[in-house]
This record gives C-alpha cells, sequence and structure tokens, in this order.
C-alpha cells in the first residue's frame, strides 16, 4: 500500500507510456502517471482519491524488463521506467479478469443480447428488492463494470453464474445493501477508514463466503456508521444504494448549495428532477477537506422537503373563526391590519436559527421598527434575546406574536404570554400552535433549497444558498414575506424593500446576524420541527442509536 | 319571533362563502365554506311556508323541504337534519351535489324569475346534516323488528345506499357487494374532495352501518358470484343492481393510447379513490399535465380540469363539440370552472392528438364546428365546419365524452333484458324482466345524477318491499320457505 | 382483511399464499386478483398461481418492481393484506388443442401452472418452457412436472437446459418439426413478444398474457387499454389473454414505463423501519 506522505516529493523525473514520454514527480504510481497524462487504464478497485490496494488487477501494464504485468495502481514510477498499458495480450487477460470478477456477479444482461431494448422499456424495474441482472439495477447507468464490459468488448462469459445468495441487507435506515452484487474491490472500506477513520465495516468471513460487513454482522446503524453514505458514492456497482434515491436516470439539475441544518455550513450538491429535491451528493471534486456531512443533508432532504403536508397557501381567520386561503396581497392586509392596532411594545418576533441571513435580517429589522425590538430564538428549549436589554419579562404584555418556528413554542411558553390576543405564523409546516385561536394568519414559507441568499455559519464563513427546487403551492421565502408586511404598515423608518437591499444592510450591519445562536451539530431540528417526523428512516436511525449507544454523533 | 311575508321577502339570498378562485384552484380542500348558524337561520326565514309545496315535487325523493327549514329558522338544526333524513339517507351528500337549480330551487316561489334568487335549499340542507354530523349529534333510529327478508345490492353508490338504508328501515337485511376497497361508488371514486370531502361519504356510510347495513368490499359481482349465484348459493331474496354506467369510451381518432391521454375515470378515481393527490403517502402515482385540454361539457369534464388545477396544470381547456348553451354541466360548476380561470374552446372538437418520440400526448389538433337542425334530445346538432382546423399544445388529455354500460353482470345474467345499448331495461319502478331482480342509477339511465339515482333507488326499494311482502300474503312467513 | 398463510422469496419473485376462500372458490386459470398490502397501496393486479377449495388459499407469485410491491415483500406469513378483489379477467380458453407449448419467465413459471393443469385435464400433451437467468431462480418445477409431459428449461449463463431464453427453446422444437398446435406465454412484455414472433412463422395460434397498468379491473378505467389488431381492447375485462400476433407492443411498452419518476418520489418519504414500522406510519 502506498502511503500518502510519500507522495509529497516533488521532484519531477520523465518516463515512457505507450511511447509517449511523460513526466512525473516521485512517489506517483504509474497509473497516476498515465491518467494524467490522459492515458487511460482501467481499474475497478483503485480510485484517485483513495489509497490503492491492487485487488482487482485490471490495472496490469507491462514493464519493459519485469517479467510479467504489474499492477499500475500500486507500482511506483521510475525514472526512464518504459510502460505499455495495452496490447492484445493485456487486453485478453484483462477480459480473463473480468470474466472471473463478473461469474460472481448477476452478469445475465451485461452480455445479453437484447439488452438495449429491454433497458429502454423496463425502466421502473430499477426499483427491485433483490437485482438479478442491470435491467433491475438503479445504479446501471454509473456502473463501471459495465463500463468496462463494453470497453473490453467482453461479448461472453464462459463460466456460469455463482450466486452467492447473502440475504438482501434492508433492514437499516436509508441505506439497501446487496452484497450479490459486491465485487470485493474494497473501496468502501478503505474510504471508511483511510478518510474517515470510523471503520465502520471490513471484509468479513473467509473464502467464498467473505463479504463487506460490520463486526459480529450487526446493522450499521447499531455499529459505527454515522450513514454519511460516502461507501455508496465510491461502490463500482449496485451493491450499495440510498433508498431515497433509488430512481433510474440523471438529475434534471445538480445544484451546488450550503446545507443549512446546523453550524457546520457544508458543501452539498442537491439533485433536482421533476422541481423536486431526488437526492443529494458530495461535490464532484471529492478531497478528503470535504466529506464532512452527515446522514441529516445526505439523505433527509427530500423526504423532508417534498413532504405533502408543507404549508401551500396563506390562510387568514375569517370574522366567523374559520381558517380561509387567501392571496398573497390579501393576507398581507389582514396581517397589517391587525399589527396596526397594536403598539410596537405589544409585538414581539420569534426569529428561527435555520433562515437564511436575509430572512433574519428582514425579522430583525421588522422587530426594531415595529416591535421595540422585542425578538428571541428557541435553542432547544432555552429562549434566547439576542438584544441583550430584553428578557422574558417582556412578554406579560405582548399582544400578537409574530412566529417564524412556530413549532417551537411549548403550552408551557405560551402561558407566559398572559395578555396574547392574535399569533401570526410564518412557517414551512402546520404546527400543533396552528390550531389555537389566536391564529389569525398562517404564512407558507419556503425551506433553504427553494430560495437564494446567504447563511453565516460557525467562525463566521458567509456561504451561498441556491435554488435547486420549486417551492410548493404559493409558498415564498420568509425574508419576502417580512418585508411586506413591513411595508405595508408604511414606517418610513422600514427602508428594505427587496433582496438586494436587504444584503446591502447585512453589510452595514453585520452584527445583527453576528447576535444569532449557532444550530449545533447535533441538533435533531429543522426550524423547530424534529426531522424525524417527517424523515421516517431518521426516526428509526435516532431511537436505534440511542438505544445502543445512548447518544448520537453526526 | 314570527316574521310576515313581507318581512321574509325582504331578505336577500345568502351565498356561501367562498375560497376566492385564485387560490382555491391550488388546493384539494371544499371550495364553499358552508353556512354558519347566523347564515343559515336568516335564509331559512326567506322561506314564504307556501300552500303549493312546490319545493316538494321538484325534489326526487321529496323532501319534506317546507318543514325542514322551518326547523332551521327555530335553529333546531339537528331535527331539521332528522326530518330529511326521513326521506333522504345522504343529505350531506345531495346538499353538496344536488343540481338543485333544476329541481327544487328551480320550482321555488322566491326564484320564480330567477332562480339564483330562490331560497337556498341546497346549501341549508347541507348545513343541517353537516351540523349534526359535526356536533356529533347523528342518532341510530330504532328499527322495526327483521322481516326475515335478505338483499343483496350490488355497488355501494348513492342508489346502492338508497336501497340499502331504506330496506333495513322496514326490517330487511340488506348486505351491499361492493367492487372497490372504499364505499360509495361515484361518491368516492367520481366526485373530487374539493366538492364532496370523503370524509362525509365515510361518516354517511358508517351511519348505514350502524343501522345494519353489512358492506362487502373488493367483491366483483358478475365474476364473484353471477346475480343467479345470490339467488341460490347465498339464499338472498331479492337483488338490486346499483352498478353504475361503468366503461368509458374514447373518441376514434388517432392518438387516443398516448401516454398522457386519461378517461376521466381513470383521471378522478387516482385522485379521488386512490388519493394520488396526496402522493407519495399514497402510492398511486398521477401524471401532472402542464397543459391539459378536457374533452367534454358535462359535470365530469367540469370535474376533470378542476382537478387538473389543483393538481398543479399551469392551464386547461375544455373542448366541446357544441355551445355554452347546450353543455350538460351544472351551471354552478361551469361558473366555479370559470371563476378558476379554466378556458373553454366551443364549438370545437379534436380530429388528432400529437405525440413525440417518446410516446407522450404533445398537442391536439380540432375541428370547429357549427349548430345545425336540433337533434331528436331537441338540442341543435354541431355540424362540422370544413376546413376550419387550429391546434393548439397540450401535455396531457381527459377524455369526459361519457361512458357505456359495464357488461360485467349483464354479460354474466343473459336473461335480463337490456337494451341496444347494454343498458338493463325496468318498469317505472326499477323490476328487471327477471323475478326478484331490480335495477337503478346508471346502469339503467346512462350517466346521470347523483340523486336521480337516489331517486330510483328509493323508487325500487318500494317495489321490493312491496313484491316480496304480496309474496308472503302479508304473513311473515320464514324465507328459507321461500327459497325452495 | 386477508391473512397472509405463506410467505417466501425465490430471487425477488414472492410467494404469497392468502387466504381468500371466495376467490379460491370461484377463479378459474388464467384469471388474476388485484391486490393492496395496505390502505396506502396502489392496486396491483397478480395472475393467480394456484388455489385450493379445501383451505380456501390462493398462491400468488408478486415481482418486486416498486413501492406497492416491495411493501407487499416485505410482509410476513401471520400479516393481512388490505385488499384482494377477483377473480378477474376472462378464464384461459381450455380445449382439447392437441399439443399445447406453455412459456414462463419471471412470475409466469408460476403463471402457466394453472394453465398448463387444466390443458392436461383437458386431454392435451403439455410442454411447458420456462426460462430464469441462472439455474437457482426456478420455483414451483415440481407441480409443473406433475402436470406437464415435457419441461424444457432455458438460462442466460447456460446453467440449466438450453443457454438462450423461450423463444430460443420453441424456435429450435419447431425448426426440428416438432408440431405444436396452440402455444401460450406469460412473463415480462420482452419475451412476450419475443416468443409470439418465434410463433408468427409457424402460425401457431398464440395467446399472451398482457400487464398493463390497471386500476379498477373492472372495466371502468381504461388505464389498461391495448391495441390488438388495430383495435383497443381493455386487458382487464376483454383480457388478460390476447392473440400474441395481434399485440402493438411499442404502444404497450411505453404505456407500462408512465409512472417511472413518481416511482422514485416516493421512495423518499419510505421506511423499511427495523423498529415498528407500522405504528411509525400511523403517527406520520
Amino acid at each position: 500500500m502506498v502511503e500518502l506522505a510519500e507522495k509529497k516529493n516533488l521532484v519531477m523525473e520523465t518516463m515512457t507510456i505507450n511511447g509517449k514520454t511523460v513526466s512525473f514527480s516521485s512517489g506517483e504510481t504509474i497509473l497516476e502517471v498515465a491518467r494524467k497524462s490522459g492515458i487511460y487504464i482501467p481499474t475497478l478497485c483503485a480510485r484517485a482519491d483513495l489509497p490503492s490496494t491492487g485487488s482487482c488487477r485490471l490495472c496490469i501494464v507491462k514493464v519493459e524488463g519485469v517479467q510479467g504485468y504489474v499492477t499500475s495502481c500500486t507500482t511506483p514510477a521510475t525514472p526512464n521506467m518504459v510502460v505499455t498499458t495495452n496490447s492484445d495480450e493485456i487486453e485478453k487477460l484483462r477480459r480473463g479478469i473480468l470474466e472471473l470478477i463478473l461469474s460472481e456477479h448477476p452478469y445475465a444482461c451485461l452480455v445479453c443480447p437484447i439488452r438495449e431494448t429491454c433497458e429502454q422499456f423496463n425502466a421502473p424495474s430499477s426499483k427491485t428488492g433483490r437485482v438479478t441482472g442491470c435491467n433491475m439495477c438503479p445504479n446501471r447507468d454509473i456502473c463501471e463494470l459495465r463500463q468496462l464490459v463494453e470497453y473490453l468488448r467482453l461479448k461472453e462469459i464462459r463460466y456460469p453464474f455463482l450466486y452467492k445468495d447473502f440475504p438482501l441487507e434492508r433492514d437499516d435506515p436509508f441505506m439497501d445493501r446487496d452484497y450479490n452484487l459486491c465485487i470485493l474491490c474494497g473501496r468502501c472500506i478503505r474510504i471508511c477508514e483511510e478518510n474517515l477513520g470510523l471503520s465502520a465495516i471490513s471484509f468479513i468471513r473467509r473464502g467464498h463466503d467473505t463479504k463487506v460487513g460490520t463486526s459480529f454482522e450487526k446493522l450499521h446503524v447499531d455499529g459505527n456508521c454515522v450513514f454519511c453514505m460516502h461507501c455508496v458514492d465510491v461502490c463500482p456497482t449496485g451493491a450499495l444504494t440510498v433508498r431515497g434515491s433509488k430512481w433510474y436516470g440523471y438529475p434534471d439539475r445538480e445544484t451546488p448549495t450550503t446545507c443549512i441544518l446546523c453550524e457546520q455550513g457544508c458543501e452539498l450538491v442537491i439533485d433536482t428532477r421533476w422541481n423536486k429535491v431526488m437526492g443529494v451528493h458530495p461535490v464532484r471534486d471529492m478531497s478528503i477537506g470535504k466529506r464532512e456531512y452527515c446522514v441529516k443533508g445526505r439523505c433527509c432532504l427530500p423526504a423532508l422537503f417534498n413532504n405533502p403536508d408543507r404549508l401551500k397557501y396563506p390562510a387568514i381567520r375569517r370574522e366567523d373563526g374559520k381558517i380561509i386561503y387567501t392571496d398573497w396581497d390579501n393576507a398581507i392586509n389582514h396581517v397589517s391590519n391587525i399589527l396596526s392596532n397594536y403598539s410596537p411594545r405589544e409585538i414581539a418576533v420569534l426569529s428561527s436559527r435555520h433562515l437564511t441571513d436575509e430572512s433574519i435580517y428582514a425579522l430583525n429589522e421588522f422587530a426594531r421598527i415595529y416591535a421595540e425590538s422585542n425578538i428571541f430564538y428557541f435553542k432547544d428549549t432555552e429562549i434566547i434575546f439576542p438584544n441583550i436589554e430584553k428578557s422574558d419579562e417582556i412578554f406579560k404584555d405582548i399582544k400578537v406574536l409574530y412566529l417564524a418556528e412556530a413549532n417551537s413554542l411549548t403550552d408551557e411558553t405560551i402561558e407566559k404570554f398572559g395578555s396574547l390576543e392574535n399569533i401570526i405564523i410564518q412557517d414551512i409546516y402546520p404546527s400543533s400552535l396552528s390550531r389555537s385561536t389566536k391564529v389569525c394568519a398562517i404564512l407558507p414559507a419556503t425551506v433553504f433549497t427553494e430560495m437564494n441568499g446567504t447563511k453565516s455559519f460557525a467562525d463566521n464563513r458567509r456561504k451561498p444558498i441556491t435554488k435547486a427546487a420549486e417551492p410548493p403551492g404559493n409558498a415564498i421565502p420568509d425574508w419576502q414575506i417580512t418585508v411586506k408586511i413591513g411595508n405595508a404598515l408604511n414606517n418610513p423608518d422600514f427602508k428594505i424593500k427587496d433582496f438586494r437591499s436587504i444584503q446591502n444592510h447585512i453589510q452595514m450591519h453585520p452584527w445583527t446576524i453576528a447576535a444569532v445562536p449557532m444550530v449545533p451539530k447535533e441538533s435533531l431540528t429543522y426550524r423547530g420541527f424534529p426531522i424525524a417526523v417527517f424523515v421516517p428512516d431518521f426516526k428509526v436511525f435516532i431511537e436505534r442509536r440511542l438505544k445502543s449507544k445512548g447518544e448520537i454523533h453526526f | 319571533m314570527e316574521l310576515t311575508a313581507k318581512e321574509r321577502m325582504a331578505i336577500e339570498r345568502h351565498g356561501m362563502a367562498e375560497q376566492p378562485p385564485d387560490l382555491r384552484n391550488r388546493n384539494f380542500e371544499e371550495v364553499p365554506y358552508g353556512y354558519t348558524p347566523e347564515e343559515a337561520v336568516a335564509e331559512a326565514q326567506r322561506c314564504l311556508n307556501c300552500k303549493k309545496r312546490q319545493c316538494i315535487s321538484g325534489c326526487p325523493v321529496e323532501v319534506p323541504i317546507p318543514e325542514f327549514i322551518a326547523l332551521v329558522a327555530e335553529e333546531k338544526f339537528a331535527e331539521a337534519a332528522r326530518l330529511i333524513k326521513t326521506k333522504n339517507v345522504l343529505p350531506a351528500i345531495c346538499g353538496r351535489v344536488c343540481p338543485q337549480e333544476t329541481q327544487c330551487e328551480e320550482v321555488c316561489v322566491r326564484g320564480k324569475k330567477d332562480v339564483t334568487k330562490a331560497v337556498a335549499i341546497g346549501n341549508l340542507e347541507r348545513f343541517v346534516a353537516d351540523y349534526e354530523r359535526e356536533n356529533n349529534l347523528m342518532e341510530v333510529p330504532e328499527l322495526p323488528d327483521k322481516n326475515g327478508f335478505k338483499i343483496a345490492v350490488i355497488g355501494s353508490g348513492p342508489s346502492g345506499l338508497t336501497v340499502a338504508g331504506d330496506l333495513i328501515q322496514l326490517g330487511y337485511e340488506a348486505t351491499i357487494y361492493e367492487a372497490f376497497h372504499l364505499g360509495g361508488g361515484v361518491l368516492v371514486y367520481g366526485i373530487p374532495e374539493f366538492r364532496l370531502p370523503k370524509k362525509i361519504v365515510e361518516k354517511e356510510i358508517g351511519a348505514l352501518e350502524d343501522l345494519g347495513v353489512k358492506i362487502y368490499y373488493n367483491s366483483v359481482i358478475g365474476r364473484l358470484y353471477k346475480v343467479d349465484d345470490l339467488f341460490n348459493i347465498m339464499g338472498f331474496n331479492a337483488v338490486y343492481i346499483g352498478v353504475g354506467a361503468g366503461l368509458p369510451i374514447f373518441l376514434n381518432v388517432p392518438g387516443m393510447n398516448l401516454n398522457g391521454v386519461f378517461s376521466a375515470n381513470e383521471y378522478l378515481t387516482r385522485s379521488n379513490l386512490m388519493k394520488s393527490y396526496l402522493f407519495p403517502k399514497y402510492r398511486t402515482p398521477m401524471v401532472i399535465g402542464k397543459k391539459v385540454a378536457v374533452l367534454g361539457g358535462g359535470n365530469v369534464a367540469m370535474d376533470s380540469a378542476r382537478t387538473a388545477l389543483r393538481l398543479g396544470a399551469e392551464k386547461v381547456t375544455i373542448v366541446y363539440r357544441r355551445a355554452r348553451e347546450q353543455m350538460p354541466a351544472r351551471a354552478a360548476e361551469v361558473h366555479h370552472a370559470e371563476e378558476e380561470k379554466i378556458e373553454f374552446r366551443l364549438l370545437s372538437s379534436p380530429v388528432e392528438i400529437y405525440g413525440n418520440e417518446q410516446g407522450w400526448a404533445t398537442g391536439m389538433k380540432c375541428q370547429r364546428y357549427e349548430l345545425g337542425e336540433p337533434d331528436e334530445s331537441g338540442r341543435q346538432r354541431p355540424v362540422p365546419i370544413e376546413n376550419s382546423f387550429f391546434e393548439f399544445d397540450c401535455d396531457q388529455v381527459i377524455v369526459a365524452i361519457g361512458g357505456q354500460a359495464n357488461p360485467l353482470i349483464t354479460a354474466t345474467t343473459p336473461d335480463m333484458k337490456v337494451n341496444k345499448w347494454g343498458y338493463i331495461e325496468v318498469d317505472d319502478w326499477g323490476r328487471t324482466n327477471k323475478e326478484f331482480v331490480y335495477a337503478g342509477g346508471d346502469i339503467v339511465t346512462g350517466a346521470a345524477t347523483v340523486i336521480s339515482a337516489m331517486g330510483a333507488g328509493r323508487r325500487a326499494a318500494k317495489a321490493i318491499h312491496e313484491d316480496l311482502m304480496k309474496e308472503t300474503d302479508e304473513t311473515l312467513r320464514p324465507p328459507d320457505e321461500e327459497v325452495e | 382483511m386477508y391473512e397472509l398463510i405463506e410467505k417466501a422469496e425465490i430471487f425477488n419473485v414472492h410467494k404469497m399464499v392468502i387466504k381468500a376462500p371466495e376467490i379460491a372458490n370461484s377463479i378459474k386459470p388464467g384469471q388474476f386478483v388485484i391486490i393492496m398490502g395496505n390502505e396506502y397501496s396502489e392496486r396491483i393486479p397478480i395472475t393467480v398461481s394456484d388455489w385450493n377449495t379445501d383451505t380456501g388459499a390462493i398462491t400468488l407469485y408478486v415481482l418486486e418492481l416498486g413501492i406497492s410491491t416491495l411493501e407487499l415483500a416485505r410482509m410476513k406469513a401471520g400479516d393481512s393484506l388490505y385488499a384482494v378483489t377477483g377473480p378477474l379477467g376472462i378464464p384461459s380458453e381450455i380445449k382439447n388443442y392437441g399439443t399445447v407449448a406453455l412459456g414462463g419467465g419471471c412470475y409466469g413459471i408460476g403463471g402457466i401452472y394453472p394453465i398448463a393443469k387444466a390443458c392436461k385435464e383437458a386431454g392435451n400433451k403439455v410442454i411447458s418452457i420456462i426460462e430464469a437467468r441462472y439455474s437457482s431462480m426456478f420455483y414451483h418445477e415440481k407441480e409443473l412436472h406433475a402436470v406437464s409431459d415435457q419441461v424444457l428449461y432455458a438460462t442466460s449463463d447456460g446453467s440449466k437446459g438450453k443457454k438462450g431464453k423461450v423463444e430460443d427453446v420453441i424456435g429450435e422444437m419447431l425448426e426440428e418439426g416438432v408440431k405444436i398446435d396452440h402455444a401460450f406465454f406469460m412473463g415480462c412484455t420482452q419475451m412476450l413478444e419475443r416468443c409470439s414472433e418465434a410463433t408468427r412463422p409457424y402460425a401457431i395460434p398464440t395467446k399472451v398474457a398482457l400487464n398493463s397498468i390497471m386500476l379498477d379491473g373492472t372495466g371502468m378505467c381504461g388505464a389498461c387499454r391495448v391495441s390488438i389488431g388495430g383495435e383497443t381492447k381493455f386487458a382487464c375485462v376483454d383480457g388478460p389473454e390476447f392473440d400474441g400476433h395481434k399485440v402493438d407492443w411499442k404502444e404497450l411498452n411505453r404505456r407500462k414505463s408512465a409512472y417511472t419518476e413518481h416511482e422514485a418520489v416516493v421512495y423518499q418519504s419510505y421506511s423499511h423501519g427495523c423498529l415498528a414500522e407500522k405504528k411509525l406510519r400511523q403517527e406520520l
């Protein structure tokens, strides 16, 4: 195994590959040099971002003066080395190796003469439980085995197929595993061990029974696995899949954005299809430093944001007490009419740590102008006042609440508001509070994948948030709602009008954002809603984790 | 305080508060919100309680309309609901889906000049039924002793429910066979949630079950049992067939089998019965068209068009062969559709549906029509205008041009008389040519209304009662002897 | 509720033995049922492979292919299905044809059994040909042997019988001059099409059981419409069996893949759950 540290030496030397003189720095392997020089060598187990093991042997090359063939992924380049990466003989050998690998991988479709028409018309079947051929495999479009079969023009496999008959592993949350498809390349083990330091999985059992698994073959959720799904990202076959992203084909759009669920602010790429968040994957440049995101950002977003219960249309309480849907103009009118009946000291604003900087700023500005800076946050159950002069003493005079995180409000907190008359809810889901007779308006907001903006994270890093999906119904971003209400109330001191003016204000008053408490990595909620309520597998994950380990780490 | 006629005349009709069209077209909640108690009392006071009581004769099931309205005026809402139920077992449903403007309200004295000024009988009926249900005031009426006769009802649609409800109250054992996994027939698969919340149907069927009506779901008569089996094997004394119309008709133009072309039945069944508007919680998927064309001018076409809007269509166009005046849809439904900005292309009919390489519908070629001589139904016949074609884009086509008789039962009951279109032939009281076999609703008349099906059910129930009582010679004999 | 008496998996094909006595009493070869695992489920048409009027049990072979069949696949003996509707469809036409060849693949291996049995009882010489990718994927073989004069195999890897598919076996037989009077096929659309093409040159009357998307199964919705010799038919009430030489395969294939995208979205809010999944569902 080549140690990564060895590669640091930067003396340039030259060698010859396929008759072409190429330069390299010492410590690089033949495979690395070839790749840099645009020369393709087929591999299954090796990856540029993983340490090599030479286990699949597909990358064999001929080195002049060396008997037989060497694996290019583990052989260091040496000065004046003469390498041939391809010849009839090498190709024949590689075909033989691939045939052997495939004799234990359900290969029927790979060499089937009617594969093309079959797959064209069997698109739906990529969501089967047990995969017995490519037409059932959700990974078939990015499968490296298939690419190799085509590259090596393999038309027939001489061995009968030997099914390993491992049981399907799909009792874990989020992840389906079918080790009958596994070719034992070990990439998943290496990424888990070398790059993440977790070693949740390793090769277990022996001989023909060898497979990847956890120690004592426990469920992953009961072991060290954190469900970051990096193993899925590097798997060359369809053995590992994220259940929620089990679908055939490519996304319509891939949008890099920043996860807002905690203070880490991990970069991730949203897969959009049909204007919905269909999946999440890491930024394509998978350098080690960027692999930090957790199960929340990797697996929970689609179910969390595509839930049909999302608030879609503004609603107001009619005079007879019934809540009715209305359009935005009516709703804003209704809200501003109610607010204009109260003095600023009778109004309080509950902001949310999960909002973008723009939305937070807008609420802050609203509170400053119209609510005597009565603004507070929830940090789990604790109430935080960014305005240090305030405390929950203000609550007893408050008659109107403008809430951007309604679900955090417990009955106990509500009781502190002795003279409460009206509640305005601006949120993404209905909460238990929605049923309160004091609610006079419910305003649907967007989630972070449905809007543009910025968000400040730990260490004052401010990162972009990019729209990747369409909001449900008529929902609009929080800042837009707040700006609408603020302007309808007609105080000339309320100066923010649009996205740009908010951003300018943030530049001038950065402390307003800095005063917002951060969301810890361990948080289990989004905007006051437990993620587990909308993502059943996340509920399974945390319950099981608590049971087996007593705590949860992401 | 008793109002004078003059005072009553002075009260304006109370419209029901409704969701404004711009937003109701994106959600599946009911469009009208219902009366408040105050509105209901005020509306009830508009009734003049006239001698002639035309309204009752306008009602296919003869609900005692002036009496129940008088109870509403006295704020005796639950009593009013119970009074209606003596004649109509499904008031919350009828209050919503009956075409009152062509029935009771059309003949109301207050609406003589303008039917929209009539007493809002339907709204009041809906109000009292909702009031009774929402306040848990529903009572199980006392039933007479069982008379020993067993009746099989095929189909749990409006006519079947009426037959079962009526007969159980006369001492019969009533058993309903329903093909679907839920009861209600067209009430659950056809009429959309925003017009008739399914919770209400469930509640009203629950009330019937409380009365003792047995319902077997997932039971397709004609396949599981033949009609004769119901007598011979299952021991029923009479059978009522209320299976609805059934098979959808498609136009005979190229492109009808493209993806994205649906029968209204399929489209509505997916959305309503299988609740695909709540997908993915409910697993049945639905194609969401951007530009949707609906073919037809009936209530089903309006329902389909409005469902399409709520599912997220950008634009919905109704294509209808005749003119506005000939549309068979309820005026209120057409009005709602127009309010929701559904486009109407009248006097037009498709000659081809275009598709793309993947086999999905992409557009439509239509021909314009003009009105010619009246046909036998009295409506002016649409005549195609030569070389008057036009095209427009659409990625979904919903065909709502009616249906034909479902042969599942008639084909397996060869000795039952059907007319040339396959509908069952019956007398005025629902009797078929087969002894003790009765039929009513759409399988007799072709597509019609909920209330007319209920009326047919009511008449058939009377006939069944009369015929079976005649058999027993007015003394109750155990039914076992009858079967022999 | 319909109790699941027995449950087993054979390579993604799930054997489900369900208690449904009324259906067991009235069903005939070639008919199907529509089942729902739970109240949220789709309505899925499934051919009935076997039934027992004494125990009131019906046997289905269900291919896991999406969320609703996944939920069925995850059920265990002792669980109950939400709905089983049937029998539906027109029974196979059984008479003494002479020699009958039946071809089955995937769920069709179990599916052809009752037809083979009835054909045998009607005095036919029954040749059953079944295909699978690998030899370990066969099932229901013993029963099929009992009602067939001959059982022939085809596998993709050549591990049992002929290397190839049903159409290769039947094609070879026909070339060799074996006389077949009637052919019947059940399996995926690809297989049905290719088998029909194999019998066409010999003008052998060929029936195929079509598996188009269905909703009600009683002719009411038209979702299952197929073009047979240029005429639109409903697979649920006019079928499921049609003349294989007249089916518009291209149209059938494309109508069947209409909901690919929806089938993907649905997986996001689904949990197999290692805890009490049903309880979770109720809470949500």
